[in-house]
């Protein structure tokens, strides 16, 4: 339940800030009221009791980041500046976003096939043991072999396997 | 040995102690009960207090609930629980242990 609560808080923060402002504006409250009670009056004693509380940005920084999870919350907060920066100049984002995005596309494509082609085996139990059968292209009488062979179709293979 | 941040764990000690024995606090409170308890002697500053009460209040030691006060004002106050209580029992064993350590080894080095 913790990191749930610190996740809802990175995500949402405004209310565990508006709550820590509270609990702060509270505290230095209720010690200026002891200053009053005991002779300050109502100025001097808010002033001493703020004072003595001593950094009040820091305190409720440090308590905040008890209550979420600090990464995400800087994530946002650097993707909401991103997103801001880009706004300012989206020519020169739309350049980088496209040669990013062709470079990892070349990058994804050159990948896939050396993959596909090399480093995978073939889907069969024992790739070392294929062959391929073919026979050289028909010779045309008075010219020599072509160099071109003809590999089987897969019936006229069954065929002469068979012995016809 | 406790943990090295020994301030913070001390800290979390003293918090849970009040807790305890006065019940709900709210952090002024809480601060104020530490001074008066040491006889002035310690005075825990609220940039640590906060951070303390909170990250304790994560780990599920205190609860805190908000209160409504005079002024239309609100107020957290903070219960032990018992998880909390469990680990005030042990924490101030060790502690205990520590410095009984400790004064051995100042008296007899």
């Amino acid at each position: 339940m913790s990191v749930l609560s610190r996740i809802y808080n990175a995500l949402n923060p405004k209310q565990l800030e508006r709550d820590l402002a509270e609990e702060m504006s509270d505290h230095i409250q209720r010690r200026a009221a002891d200053y009053m009670r005991s002779g300050l009056d109502c100025e001097a004693a808010h002033h001493r009791a703020a004072c003595e509380f001593g950094n009040i940005a820091l305190t409720r920084e440090r308590s905040r980041d008890a209550r979420l999870i600090p990464f995400i919350d800087e994530m946002l907060h650097d993707v909401r500046y991103a997103v801001r920066a880009m706004r300012r100049s989206p020519v020169f984002f739309g350049a980088a976003i496209l040669s990013l995005s062709l470079a990892i596309a070349a990058n994804t494509a050159v990948f896939s096939l050396v993959d596909a082609v090399f480093w995978r085996t073939l889907p069969v139990r024992q790739p070392s043991r294929l062959f391929t059968l073919s026979t050289p292209g028909i010779q045309q009488p008075g010219s020599p072999l072509p160099d071109e062979r003809q590999s089987f179709s897969y019936p006229l293979f069954s065929e002469l396997s068979a012995g016809g | 040995m406790p943990k090295a941040n020994s301030a913070q764990s001390a800290l979390d000690l003293l918090v849970l102690t009040v807790l305890e024995r006065r019940g709900a606090l709210h952090g002024y409170g809480i601060a104020n009960y530490i001074q008066q308890l040491s006889d002035e002697a310690l005075r825990i500053e609220e940039g640590s207090l906060y951070p303390a009460l909170h990250r304790m209040e994560e780990s599920g030691w205190i609860s805190a609930e908000w209160t409504s006060t005079e002024n239309k004002r609100r107020a957290r106050i903070y219960r032990i629980t018992r998880a909390g209580q469990k680990q005030l029992a042990s924490e101030s064993r060790k502690w205990t242990d520590f410095s009984s350590a400790v004064a051995r080894v100042l008296r007899f080095a």
